[in-house]
């Protein structure tokens, strides 16, 4: 039996969660070429386009390995989704779950808030934080990256290991509900759009701030305040030794 | 006297003094405008990081859409020079970034 996204889920299967966070990304089944085979419900051979979503023989979606391929059209299983059982008691509670057909509004508040809420905590967790999403939206751009600097040449791969980090970067990123991938105007996508500039600010200043220390700014204005004292200091005391020799005019 | 007033002076403050102002006047120009510098990096840096994570959407739609590698990754590249641009020239995008304010 082909593996479900529940199989994975925290509370159905702590161990497997934690394993799969260190795994191989995983992403909802699809066709990667229009392909022709044999429907066992309907009993006739059947088209399926490129994208269309593979069923279990329960009818389900179902998830697979990305194995190396682009990210383009696959929906990778976010970690974030894995957390309760899709259509338990628990998953009625679960506020970071979006893998459902809409998301209401009290959980889309409590997940926007759960995403800035490292942001105001202070200290190293903000900057901590920041680093990381920073870290996962780079991976993300891995591939594009070497795109933009290959293809140029005349290059049209995609190399797989750059498509797997992409995919760990996909792996830690919420999604939205169905409704909500389908309606911008959507509560779920303001709440979304709201922790997205909010974590992106926190990010844009982590490397706006890191650059800085690099190139030591507190340290060039400690130098030169150093120095003009030493100046201070120098010119002072020349002017003293000239008023004690005389020199200075009254 | 006056070297009375210049030792009470230098007991003192001594950025206030004539003396401290003129080594201030001196060295922290200079500093100022090296700090300022660093600060614009530090801008840009973090405009061209965003212009080029939000740019991650364009080239994976446009693969999904069926365009090839090299049109996606040039599209993309144009996009992302061209948000960074606007963001840098317009100044948009900056208000997070209090150095920068003169």
């Amino acid at each position: 039996m082909d593996e479900t996204p529940n199989d994975r889920a925290l509370a159905n299967n702590p161990l497997k969660w934690i394993k799969n966070l260190f795994e191989e990304p995983l992403v909802l089944a699809t066709y990667d070429k229009d392909t022709e085979e044999f429907d066992p419900f309907s009993g006739q051979m059947v088209t399926h386009k490129k994208g269309e979503y593979k069923l279990n023989s329960d009818g389900t979606y179902y998830t697979e390995k990305l194995n190396g391929r682009s990210l383009a059209g696959k929906q990778v299983v976010s970690n974030t989704d894995l957390l309760t059982i899709d259509g338990s008691t628990l998953n009625k509670y679960d506020f970071f779950d979006s893998d459902s057909l809409d998301k209401s509004v009290v959980s889309t508040i409590l997940k926007t808030a759960a995403t800035v809420t490292p942001l105001f905590l202070g200290g190293p967790v903000s900057q901590i934080y920041s680093g990381l999403l920073i870290a996962r939206e780079l991976s993300k751009t891995l591939p594009m990256l070497y795109g933009m600097t290959t293809s140029l040449f005349g290059n049209e791969s995609e190399p797989e290991f750059l498509n797997t980090l992409a995919g760990y970067g996909e792996k830690f990123t919420g999604g939205v509900s169905e409704y909500g991938s389908q309606h911008t105007f959507s509560f779920e996508q303001f709440g979304k759009l709201l922790g997205d500039v909010a974590t992106q600010w926190g990010q844009q200043r982590l490397i706006a701030n890191t650059v800085s220390k690099l190139r030591n700014s507190n340290g060039i204005m400690e130098r030169a305040y150093a120095n003009a004292k030493i100046e201070h200091d120098t010119q002072l005391a020349k002017a003293l030794n000239a008023a004690k020799s005389g020199q200075m005019p009254e | 006297m006056r070297i009375l007033d210049i030792v009470k002076k230098g007991g003192g403050n001594w950025t206030n003094d004539s003396f401290g102002k003129a080594a201030l006047a001196k060295f922290m120009p200079a500093a100022e405008a090296l700090v300022h510098r660093n600060s614009r990096l530090g801008a840009d840096a973090a405009l061209a990081y965003m212009a080029l994570v939000s740019n991650y959407d364009v080239y994976n739609t446009m693969l999904e859409r069926g365009a090839t590698h090299k049109d996606a990754s040039i599209v993309s590249l144009m996009s992302t020079v061209g948000m960074y641009g606007v963001d840098k020239y317009l100044h948009l995008g900056e208000m997070f970034f209090d150095d920068l304010e003169d």
